[in-house]
Formats: C-alpha cells, sequence, structure tokens
C-alpha cells in the first residue's frame, strides 16, 4: 500500500498504487435540486452504449429516488454498514476509507451484489422519508417528509477502487483525461471490481465474461463534446468538464468554481476514499443527519451558499449555463446580464441571459376574441 | 457475508464437544492454537510443524507460518478420496469367493465352477483400481481420449494432489474448499492428456453477476531449468504454461446458446438494434453492428466467445500476468456425475516433458458455488510428473 494525498478527506491515505494524478481530471457537477428523475439521461446511455447482448440489466447511468432508491439493491446501505460509523474532525475525515478497512486477503473491503439485486431498478421506491401523519405530521413549509432524484453514473475516481481490486490490471487510468477504463482485451471477468468499487458502477456481462463500465463518452469528450447524458439531460442539470487539484483551481474554470471556490458542488461519499470526481449540489430539503453521511462535512454551507444563488450574479449565472452547449466549457465568464461559456482559447462558445425576459400576456385574447389558457 | 467473516485473526472457537469450529488465521500463535486444536481433535498430541503429507514443494511455499493449518494436515481424511469404494470391492470379492468355494464342493457343477471361476476373474480385473501414486505418472498410449469415462483412464495410474489455499496474494481465499484433485495423465509422444477429477456437491457453469463457475487447471514451467519458478503462476522471466478448463465453456461446447435466454430463460428483450429489420440476419454488415455492440468480441478477448474448446492455454510469469498462448492449442471434455467432476485437459506435451522424463507440474480446482475465482482457488505446489520408461 502506497500513501496517497486525498484532498477530498483532508489527509493522507493508503492505496494500493501511489499516487499518479492525470495531466487532466474528467469531472461533472449533478445539481440534484433540479432532477426530475425523467430518466432521460438513462436512456441516452442505453441506447448509445449498453444494447448489446449480455448488457440488459445494466445502467451505466441510472437515476434512483432516495433515500430508498438503489441500483443495485442496497448498494450505498450495505458498504456503510460495513464500513460502520466513522467520524470527520471539521474537514479532515478521521475515519477508516475502504482501503484502510480491507480485511485479510482482500485489496479493498467491498461486497458482491446478487443478481436478484439488479432485478427491479426504480420499482417500489417512490416513498417518501421522514415524519408520517400518525406521528403528527402536517402540511407545514418546508415539507416534513422529503425525497429527491439521484443521478449517477461512474465517478472515474482519482483513486477508483475497481483499479485496485483487479488483480491482472485490466482497469485503467487513461493519463490525458483521468477517465477510468476496462480494458475489454484484458479482462477475464473475475468481478473483483464489481465486488470493489461502493457505488456499484462496474457491471459483469455473462455473455461476453468481462466486466464493463461508464467510458464518460470519452469518443466525445475527445472531440470537445460532452457525453450523451449530459446534453441529452433535460433538466440540464449537469455540467462536464475537468477539474483541477484545490492548490491549482482556476475560478474562470467553471468546475473548480463551483468546488473549490464556492464549494457548492461536494463528492458523493467522500469518506470512502476514491476522490470521486462527479460533484453534486446537495438536495436542500433531505434532514442533516443524511446530508452529512452522504457529502461529508461541507454540505451546510454548500446549500447555504447554493440558496444564495438568487441575490449572487455569478452563482446563478454559472449555473444558467448547465445544458446549455454541447461542447465542454473549460471556462466562463460573467459579462453583465449575460454568462459566456468559452473553450481554452478564450473564444465564446455559448451566451445566455442571466434572466430570461419574461412576457406577461392578458387572459383575453382581443385580437382573435379568445380566451388564452397555458394549457399546450 | 458479515464482517466478522473477514477477521483477520480468529480465536479458536471451541464447540460444546470440545471440536474446532473456524479455522482461519494468520498469525503464527492464532495458527498454532488452530493447528493444534486440530489435531487435538484427532486424539493426537498438539504439533508445531506438519509432518509430511502435503509436497515439500506445498510446504515450503506455505511458509507464512508452517504452523498455518491446510488441507494438507488433513490430508489423512482425505487421501483415499473414495472411501466408499474399497468397501465395496471387498464385499464383491467375498461373494463371488463364496460362490466359487460353493462350485468347487464335490458334487457341483462343473460347468457352473468354470463359469464362476471365469466371472471372478473378470470381477477382479475390472474392479482393479489403481493405488495412489507419489508422483504423476505419464503413460504412453498409442492415442489419448479427451473423454474422461473412457475406460483407457481405468488403468492409470492415479496420483492425489493435496490442494492448498491460494493464501500469498491478494485477493485471496481465506476458506479452504475443494481438499484434493485427483491426477492421471498419458501422452501419445505428441500431446499430453491429463484427467484431473474432485468431488463437488454443486455444478456450477452459469456465468452471471455474483456467480462463478467450475474451473481447473494444469501448470507447467515454460523451460526446463535446475530450479524451479514459483508455483504461484511463475516468475518474470521465468514463465509457467497453464491449460485452463471451465465449466460454462463446457456447457457452450456441448451445446448451450450463445443468447441471454440460455443463461435467464425468463428474459425478455425488447430489441437489439443489430437485429433491426432493415438488417439481413448473418449478412457482413449486420455482424460487424453486432460485433460493436460485444466490445470484448470485438478486441478479440479470448474469454469473450462463443467457445469450439473448453480449454484455453496460457502463458504467466508472475500473479496477474496471465495471457492467452495462442501457439498452443489445448483441448478437453469435463463431465459432472454424481457429485464429481472429471475432466480431461489435453495440451501439447510440454517442452518440460520433452527434455526430461521428469519434470513438475501444478494444479489447481476452482469451486464456483464458493465464489472461486482468478486468484481465489485451492492449489498444489510442484508435484513431480514422471514419464513412464518404455518396457523395452
Amino acid at each position: 500500500m502506497a500513501r496517497v494525498n486525498n484532498w477530498q478527506i483532508g489527509r493522507e491515505m493508503s492505496y494500493w498504487y501511489p499516487e499518479s494524478r492525470p495531466q487532466k481530471q474528467f469531472a461533472a457537477i449533478f445539481d440534484v435540486n433540479k432532477c426530475i428523475a425523467c430518466q432521460t439521461c438513462t436512456l441516452a446511455c442505453k441506447t448509445t452504449w449498453t444494447s448489446g447482448k449480455g448488457q440488459e440489466y445494466m445502467l451505466w447511468n441510472n437515476v434512483e429516488s432516495k433515500p430508498y432508491g438503489f441500483y443495485p439493491l442496497a448498494w450505498d446501505v450495505n458498504i456503510l454498514s460495513k464500513l460502520g460509523p466513522q467520524t470527520w474532525n471539521g474537514n479532515k475525515y478521521e475515519g477508516q476509507t475502504i482501503f484502510e478497512s480491507a480485511p485479510a486477503g482482500e485489496r479493498v473491503l467491498g461486497w458482491r451484489p446478487e443478481e436478484i439485486d439488479y432485478a427491479h431498478p426504480n420499482v417500489g421506491e417512490d416513498d417518501c422519508a421522514g415524519a408520517r401523519i400518525e406521528n403528527g405530521a402536517s402540511l407545514a413549509v418546508p415539507h416534513m417528509s422529503w425525497f429527491y432524484y439521484l443521478a449517477r453514473i461512474c465517478n472515474h475516481c482519482t483513486y477508483p477502487a475497481c483499479l485496485a481490486s483487479c488483480p491482472r490490471g485490466s482497469i485503467y487510468k487513461r493519463p490525458e483525461d483521468g477517465i477510468v477504463l476496462v480494458d475489454q482485451g484484458r479482462c477475464r471477468g473475475y468481478q473483483e471490481c464489481v465486488r470493489a468499487c461502493p457505488y456499484k458502477k462496474v457491471f459483469y456481462n455473462p455473455m461476453t465474461g468481462t466486466s464493463e463500465k461508464c467510458i464518460a463518452c470519452f469518443p466525445k469528450m475527445e472531440q470537445g463534446l460532452q457525453p450523451q447524458c449530459f446534453v441529452n439531460c433535460i433538466g440540464k442539470i449537469r455540467m462536464a468538464g475537468y477539474i483541477s487539484t484545490p492548490d491549482k483551481a482556476s475560478p474562470e474554470n467553471p468546475i473548480d468554481y463551483l468546488v473549490h471556490v464556492r464549494k457548492v458542488a461536494l463528492p458523493l461519499f467522500p469518506q470512502f476514499g476514491l476522490e470521486p470526481n462527479v460533484y453534486y449540489i446537495p438536495p436542500v430539503h433531505a434532514p442533516k443527519s443524511y446530508l452529512l453521511q452522504l457529502f461529508g462535512p461541507g454540505v451546510f454551507d454548500a446549500i447555504k451558499t447554493y440558496e444564495s444563488a438568487k441575490d449572487d450574479a455569478d452563482l446563478a449565472g454559472l449555473l444558467g449555463l448547465f445544458g446549455c452547449s454541447e461542447q465542454v466549457m473549460p471556462r466562463w465568464k460573467r459579462m453583465n446580464d449575460s454568462v459566456i461559456g468559452m473553450d481554452e482559447s478564450g473564444k465564446e462558445i455559448v451566451r445566455v441571459p442571466l434572466r430570461e425576459p419574461m412576457h406577461v400576456r392578458d387572459a383575453f385574447d382581443t385580437k382573435y376574441d379568445v380566451q388564452r389558457t397555458n394549457c399546450p | 457475508m458479515s464482517r466478522e467473516n473477514y477477521l483477520p485473526v480468529e480465536l479458536i472457537k471451541t464447540s460444546s464437544r470440545g471440536g474446532v469450529a473456524r479455522s482461519t488465521a494468520s498469525t503464527p500463535e492464532a495458527c498454532q492454537k488452530v493447528a493444534g486444536g486440530r489435531q487435538a481433535k484427532r486424539g493426537r498430541p498438539p504439533e508445531t510443524t506438519p509432518k509430511d503429507r502435503c509436497t515439500p514443494e506445498g510446504c515450503q511455499w506455505h511458509h507464512a507460518a508452517e504452523s498455518i493449518w491446510h488441507p494438507c494436515r488433513d490430508a489423512n481424511i482425505h487421501l483415499d478420496g473414495n472411501p466408499g469404494s474399497p468397501a465395496l470391492r471387498l464385499a464383491t470379492r467375498g461373494y463371488l469367493l463364496a460362490r466359487l468355494r460353493r462350485a468347487l464342493k464335490p458334487g457341483s457343477n462343473l460347468k457352473f465352477a468354470i463359469l464362476s471361476i471365469f466371472i471372478a476373474l473378470v470381477s477382479f480385473a475390472c474392479s482393479r483400481t489403481p493405488k495412489p501414486t507419489p508422483d504423476v505418472v505419464v503413460v504412453d498410449r498409442p492415442a489419448l481420449t479427451l473423454d474422461p469415462n473412457d475406460r483407457a483412464w481405468n488403468d492409470i495410474p492415479e496420483h492425489v494432489a493435496q490442494l492448498l489455499l491460494q493464501d500469498m496474494v491478494d485477493p485471496r481465499l481465506m476458506e479452504p474448499s475443494t481438499a484434493v484433485v485427483h491426477v492421471q495423465a498419458m501422452t501419445d509422444g505428441k500431446d499430453i492428456a491429463f484427467r484431473l477429477s474432485w468431488d463437488d456437491a454443486t455444478m456450477n457453469d452459469m456465468p452471471g453477476p455474483a456467480k462463478f463457475t467450475d474451473a481447473c487447471a494444469v501448470q507447467f514451467p515454460q523451460k526446463a531449468a535446475p530450479d524451479l519458478p514459483a508455483p504461484q503462476m511463475g516468475e518474470m522471466g521465468r514463465q509457467v504454461e497453464i491449460a485452463f478448463w471451465r465449466a460454462n465453456w463446457q456447457a457452450v461446447v456441448d451445446g448451450r446458446g450463445d443468447t441471454i435466454k440460455d443463461l435467464q430463460p425468463n428474459a425478455s428483450v425488447d430489441h437489439y438494434p443489430f437485429e433491426a429489420q432493415s438488417l439481413q440476419p448473418g449478412s457482413p454488415e449486420q455482424k460487424e453492428m453486432q460485433q460493436r455492440y460485444s466490445p470484448a468480441r470485438a478486441t478479440g478477448n479470448t474469454m469473450a466467445g462463443p467457445r469450439e474448446r473448453p480449454v484455453e492455454c496460457l502463458i504467466a510469469g508472475g500473479p496477474g500476468t496471465l495471457t492467452p498462448d495462442l501457439t498452443l492449442q489445448a483441448n478437453g471434455k469435463g463431465k459432472y456425475e454424481k457429485g464429481k467432476w472429471a475432466v480431461v485437459i489435453s495440451r501439447p506435451l510440454p517442452e518440460v516433458l520433452r527434455a526430461a522424463p521428469r519434470s513438475q507440474a501444478a494444479f489447481a480446482v476452482w469451486e464456483g458455488s464458493h465464489r472461486e475465482v482468478g486468484s481465489r482457488k485451492m492449489r498444489t505446489g510442484w508435484v513431480p510428473v514422471v514419464r513412464e520408461q518404455k518396457k523395452s
């Protein structure tokens, strides 16, 4: 085991391989509060990548209703209970990661989902958690009961558990963009990666005898285009790009700005120790203890910052840039009432207004002598 | 599986009858306790060093602690491998001898006496089971058989190889499963065929998430050299050759189809893009499109099937380096009957056995129901393999 630096947990940790960061690191931001679980992202991915034989059950991208939705079943609660209660001291994680708590004979603390655990995605999961009527719940704002939608893809982690667990080095992290891939020519289907990934984003293909996973649409990313699940998102909740380490963060980079400068987007389960690179703007209405467990100690400040966006032109402006272009926007700036997404050289890709103009029309159209309605 | 199962050191749990309940341990102290406890159970004084029945190579590689318990320790309870058969043979012979004695009594029918003698002789010949040999003896035969039930195997000597836990390299196997593998071998001077058989209560030949298949393998050093490479997949610069058989490949060779319904009979699939009506089934365009949706097959991964042979030749220079060796062609056949796998693996006679009549081989067995795969396996150390000298 080597010692590596994990900025998300504020300390060094043990990892199977020495630290070797890519030249650029693929990263993404998902605004959970905007997701409506339409599953367009899921289908965009499915039709593009996993329509083959043996891939029938695979969802490289999925959206689950939290807290009771899982794909595969119990993916998060299983690893959380295996890891046991752990502690943070401020922004420093003092508990054990899944690498540090690996039992004898294993490289990573993991578990294997059974076939049946993949069988019912989204079935029966749309239940609220929180207060019940019989326990005195009443209509109040904010709601006493809660749920939200969590969209998930591979996190293309800086310290992937799948990569660490593969006994034959069939999984690699591309030095040029940090995308984590399973070498389909080398994999022998041992499923160690499926066992190790705490997010359960590697899937075994029984027809080819190999394991497969989200590839961050690398053929698109190589051309400066965002992945399929990003550009097809009708809620415009997603932005793909590249993230720097905190010491090299640039406010001009939209991912750096939201993660490092404003700290409004957070990694999912940073305590696992993988340094995942999909960052979530957390749901504003979930209970505190739950949020802390999912996103770590920065979650309360993140929500406060997010809720202040209505008075914050830069933050609101950048959030408005989500989903406005298929192209990756490595740079951005705000000019008065406009936000501009730019390429590396500063050339404009897209310009959007800070606020869309609003038109108010009379309920009755006198010209055509007809009542206007809002129905389509 | 609960986290307790992974505790690195598990203290001996004594049952109400004084037996040892669990046997995993990874510190010398704990192991000594475990070893002592196990032997005490069998009424022998505790020992701190294993004596014997494991091969010297096996024990040597079990350096972690000579006191670690491994299946060799229980060799005496597995050695015969088929405890029922000797008793049955003796009973049969006893019955026939009694019939013979009656027939030879004065006044008995002479024809019946002759017939009884003949039956007795035939039964002795047929029931002859070769004694286990200390080495794997490779017998010369004019032609090899791939059928594990072929009578040609009946008079081939059998070596009973003790299987050890692969607990040297992560990920490791921490709980033992298959205890022994019975090995026979024959050669026609060009190829060598092994027959491996082992007890297995469950037949596992279905691939799937968290589903693993039964398998076995034979390993040889690639080059003849005075000292052997590590039996654990060889070493860099001192490679080993491996012939690997898998139960799910056997099922495909035996006729299981290449569709998801063959694996999941209740599966229903709406549509595959490469089976669109606009594409002529079997046309080059259709095949090319199908390939595009199966990247492992597109890259030529030998794992990805569909397969024509259930055995694959591989080469390795240390753990994690296993690579298909396309220069060698192997074949074989496995049959599962009455709680036993019997598998024939045939491959070209290795260089080490061409160069000299004596070499070493190692064997491994994967128990699918125990989730054994890759490095999680039961394996042997190097076992001597000797070509039977031709009688001049």
